[in-house]
């Protein structure tokens, strides 16, 4: 179990790393759509299914969706 | 982009550095509750509440006995924080009414997409059900009112961007929605108050008089799925408020 969650938290850093470093704008947002769902999963193995319940829905579901939102209105992804 | 080399290296230096500080919380996991236990007070605070959550709350779910029991006042606050956020964003994003077109109305924020249609289809009577699930059990199972209510607001979501902001305005009416937004929060104070009527705290659960019922059953634990409820119904119009927001000045231009 301890090795499961070590794999997962390398995932994370590699989402993490990558919002940081992508220049696409909508690559960012998937990665960090991403980086929530890996987050989902290791408050699962942690015993927090009440955070992860949360986490699932608003880190993956609800914010990506505003962040997709709000970049089709300032029209990020035309001026990189 | 003219970023210097100097701080973006230092960034990622300071992000590794972080994420080496998670690793090793991590795996010094096991001693953490060793950690805990040496710290007199908090200890007594944890230890008090796994010994007598049940019987004070009649909650089965521990956290959610802490988070609208004990701390009910608390909850109170953090539903009124949403509320007065999604006021915000209203006042600031939210253009004069009578410019709004009324053709564009009724395929706003819909997505051509076959694939995506069918799979709405599927997921969302199925996410619907789960999430009156969470809400309704939320003093029994894992969850309660802020993940039910954002997985409900998650799935309308869904349905605005199959079939057009029109089919879920049928489902939640704006106008019914806002009414019913704020009636919520004047649920929870009059619940509260039902307290302090009968000579006790505000938010007091057992000790004035709710129906506390057997520990596990669905109906039972006070107050507890009142404010679960409560909760749930805000989270998913302030969610699906939001998203309408935005997809109304998307497609504005």
């Amino acid at each position: 179990m301890e090795i499961i969650n070590l794999i997962i938290l390398v995932f994370i850093i590699f989402c993490a790393f990558g919002v940081y470093l992508t220049e696409n704008l909508l690559n960012a947002i998937i990665l960090f759509s991403a980086y929530s769902l890996f987050m989902a999963v290791l408050w699962l193995l942690l015993r927090a299914p009440d955070v992860a319940l949360t986490e699932a829905a608003i880190g993956a579901g609800i914010t990506t969706f505003l962040f997709v939102a709000v970049l089709g209105r300032v029209r990020g992804d035309k001026n990189e | 982009m003219n970023k210097s080399v100097n701080g973006k290296s230092f960034i990622i230096l300071f992000i590794a550095a972080l994420w080496v500080c998670l690793v090793v919380v991590v795996l010094g996991s096991p001693n953490i509750p060793h950690c805990i236990e040496e710290n007199v007070a908090y200890s007594d605070t944890a230890r008090y509440y796994i010994d007598h959550s049940i019987e004070d709350t009649g909650a089965v779910n521990v956290v959610s006995g802490i988070i609208t029991d004990y701390r009910a006042f608390d909850t109170l606050g953090e539903v009124t924080v949403l509320f007065t956020g999604v006021t915000a964003a209203l006042v600031t994003i939210k253009k004069n009414k009578d410019t709004e077109k009324p053709i564009e109305k009724k395929s706003k924020g819909k997505m051509e997409n076959r694939i995506l249609t069918i799979i709405t289809r599927t997921v969302v009577p199925l996410a619907h059900v789960y999430g009156f699930y969470v809400i309704l059990h939320g003093h029994l199972s894992p969850g309660g009112g802020f993940s039910g209510g954002a997985i409900l607001g998650a799935s309308l979501i869904l349905t605005t961007l199959a079939f057009g902001q029109a089919y879920t305005d049928k489902i939640l009416p704006p106008e019914k929605t806002k009414i019913l937004e704020s009636l919520v929060i004047i649920l929870i104070v009059i619940v509260g108050f039902i307290g302090v009527f009968s000579n006790k705290p505000f938010l007091t659960n057992k000790a004035s008089g709710f129906y506390m019922g057997q520990a596990g059953d669905l109906i039972g634990a006070g107050f507890i799925p009142i404010i679960t409820i409560a909760i749930g119904i805000k989270v998913m119009t302030t969610v699906v408020n939001l998203a309408h927001l935005m997809i109304e000045e998307d497609a504005d231009e």
